[in-house]
């Protein structure tokens, strides 16, 4: 899952960054609301943070222009003030939750799991896929009753593709959203978790939950 | 009251300088009148005296005039009388006579009801003989009384028209004056109550000076505290991203020097926390108060709390209808945010928020189907950092946050038990006046 940070403090944005790929999670950092907004519209993040007090554009009104430009990703406000005034506002503006800082990092990282998979239109944290369930909090997957092993970005692959089944899904939007913009990319490293994942998600090859199309890219069969 | 006081004054003075004159006036009349007859009497040969026909004065012959005049020597003995006396009983004429010397004159007013001019003579006659006369004058009182009373009805009822006339004449010369002053308290009045921000409205050039020192008092208050907020504000921001950092650096921690530190940091964001919103409470301090309805406000809580416990499908229902208050809308959302997340948080289903617009207040109610809270514990509760419930998340200051803000509207809260077994906070918000839209 890819996820914008936009936070002034250097430090604290770079912490949320560093936890958050050590996750799985892909990261782009914007230190003020100007840059915020421009990565906001260039890329499709799954999810953003977005700090209320940003120099430039303050939080409220990047998440207002976001919105406005059809922008849907699940957005988190981070209020260091902690008034409802703040709160009620980011909410109108758009945002999906509020977290009042100083917050731990469990907790944003479970609150970002919840915003986008409600963003998926999944309600509980477990997705599950005929008899294919995949825990979100806990990140394991179980297939029939038995836990499989997964790479993070094996398992991130999975959650990506769970959370937009039936949709087709090109090779470039599956390297965006598992790499942050700095990464070096090679379509074939997609190539070769997906081949892995389908191997361990269907390991007598009978199901084929991940369809090929050709010069397209993938598509998950499975509904929920 | 001193005009009314100085009218009584002027009007006794008015009716005393009035009877001043009526008698001054009689008297008058009555000299001019011993002058004619002085000019008609002569004392023939024999030594008798003879009048002239006084056709100057038809009232002396006149009966029915209640005027007459009389000649008489010393002692009061009766020379001559005017034709208009010859059917009335006349007083006494010889009271006083030895008292008023010759050449001069006395005159009295009401003495038996008589008005009564005299003035003693010495005649002189041909032969070098003088005689003494004295020549009287008299007016019926009661008929001196009634014109006097007459004219002071006349006097009177001019008098009340007059006192009447200028007392209105004076109201409306106040009220108009003070007009300005009382549309500019009325503008004062729609800035307490959170109608306008500023002073506006035509005022005379007296008061442009102090309408502009006003507006710009109110407008460097409402920069002041502008600027109060956002140094809060930056402050609470400088402290709480290093806060942050350090929060989950720690995290590399184990063991006991983990738990310190975790102490230490929760200790010192509830300081931050409880100081900052303590030092940001408005409803008091501020001159210029916000027109809010509560449950617009309400209405924007419960929308932004819906979408934060969404994943617990939780039934935030909310009742009631509009009810508006001169406040500070951040202390009023503050309140209805911390009642309601704390609501949230111990439901297990619902939770319901009420507000209900009553004479002089305002009622708002939140209530869950929780575990509930015993309501003596409302006031440990509301001592910072105190903790009565089992909530999941959360630094406790919220309900120490709303006890802070309840007191400084001046209002009140219980806690009972809701219908649904949880905890119900009653909050009553007085609204002293009604404010019109």
């Amino acid at each position: 899952m890819r996820v914008l940070i936009v936070e002034d403090d250097n430090s604290l944005a770079r912490q949320i960054q560093q936890q958050l790929v050590e996750q799985g999670f892909a990261v782009d950092v914007a230190v003020d609301g100007e840059e915020g907004l421009y990565l906001g519209r260039e890329y499709d993040y799954d999810a953003a943070v977005i700090d209320i007090g940003l120099p430039l554009l303050n939080g409220i009104s990047l998440i207002q222009t976001l919105r406005a430009e059809q922008r849907r990703f699940p957005i988190i406000v981070l209020t260091a003030r902690g008034h409802w005034q703040d709160k009620v506002e980011g909410l109108e503006a758009g945002a999906d939750d509020y977290m009042v800082k100083p917050f731990d990092f469990p907790e944003l990282k479970a609150r970002l799991q919840a915003v986008i998979r409600r963003a998926a239109g999944f309600v509980q944290a477990v997705l599950t896929f005929d008899d294919l369930s995949i825990d979100t909090h806990t990140q394991k997957v179980v297939l029939g009753g038995a836990e499989i092993s997964l790479t993070s970005y094996e398992y991130n692959t999975l959650l990506y593709f769970a959370h937009h089944p039936g949709k087709v899904i090109s090779k470039t939007e599956l390297t965006d959203h598992l790499y942050d913009q700095d990464y070096d990319r090679d379509s074939n490293v997609i190539e070769v978790f997906v081949g892995r994942l389908r191997k361990k998600i269907d390991p007598d090859g009978t199901r084929k939950p991940i369809k090929t199309l050709r010069g397209q890219g993938y598509r998950f069969e499975y509904q929920p | 009251m001193l005009i009314p006081l100085s009218l009584a004054v002027i009007g006794t003075g008015y009716f005393i300088a009035a009877n001043n004159s009526a008698e001054a006036a009689q008297r008058q009349y009555m000299q001019l009148t011993v002058y004619l007859l002085l000019a008609n009497a002569d004392i023939n040969h024999n030594g008798e005296l003879v009048m002239g026909p006084l056709i100057e004065e038809p009232r002396l012959a006149n009966p029915q005039s209640k005027f007459y005049a009389v000649v008489s020597n010393e002692q009061g003995d009766v020379y001559w009388r005017s034709a208009s006396s010859v059917a009335v009983s006349l007083p006494q004429l010889a009271t006083d006579l030895q008292l008023v010397p010759f050449g001069s004159d006395a005159f009295s007013m009401g003495i038996d009801d008589m008005s009564h001019y005299r003035r003693p003579v010495l005649w002189e006659m041909g032969n070098g003989d003088q005689v003494k006369l004295v020549f009287h004058v008299l007016e019926d009182g009661n008929w001196v009384s009634q014109q006097l009373e007459e004219n002071q009805g006349i006097l009177r009822a001019s008098y009340v028209l007059t006192t009447v006339l200028l007392l209105a004449v004076l109201l409306f010369i106040v009220r108009w004056g003070l007009q300005p002053l009382s549309a500019l308290v009325n503008q004062l009045q729609r800035v307490e109550d959170g109608m306008s921000d500023h002073i506006v409205g035509r005022y005379p050039s007296e008061l442009q000076d102090l309408v502009g020192a006003i507006n710009r008092l109110l407008e460097n208050e409402q920069k002041q505290r502008e600027r109060y907020r956002n140094a809060l504000s930056d402050l609470s921001h400088s402290l709480k991203n290093p806060l942050s950092v350090l929060r989950n650096d720690i995290n590399t921690l184990t063991g006991e020097a983990r738990t310190s530190a975790d102490n230490a940091i929760a200790r010192m964001q509830e300081i931050i926390d409880f100081q900052m919103q303590r030092a940001s409470i408005q409803s008091i301090d501020s001159v210029v108060k916000q027109r809010v309805n509560l449950y617009e406000l309400a209405e924007r809580v419960v929308r932004g709390l819906q979408k934060v416990y969404a994943e617990r499908d939780l039934d935030i229902g909310l009742q009631g209808e509009a009810a508006w208050l001169s406040g500070d809308k951040r202390d009023l959302i503050e309140l209805l945010g911390n009642l309601a997340d704390n609501a949230c948080k111990a439901a297990t289903d619902k939770v319901r928020i009420t507000i209900t617009a009553r004479q002089g207040e305002v009622l708002l109610s939140v209530e869950d189907d929780g575990p509930g809270v015993e309501a003596s514990m409302l006031e440990q509760i509301t001592q910072r950092g105190q903790r009565a419930d089992q909530y999941k998340s959360g630094h406790g200051i919220g309900l120490a946050m709303v006890a802070d803000i309840v007191a400084n509207m001046r209002a009140s809260m219980t806690l009972q038990q809701s219908e649904w077994g949880g905890a119900r906070f009653d909050v009553v918000i007085p609204c002293p006046r009604q404010i019109n839209l």
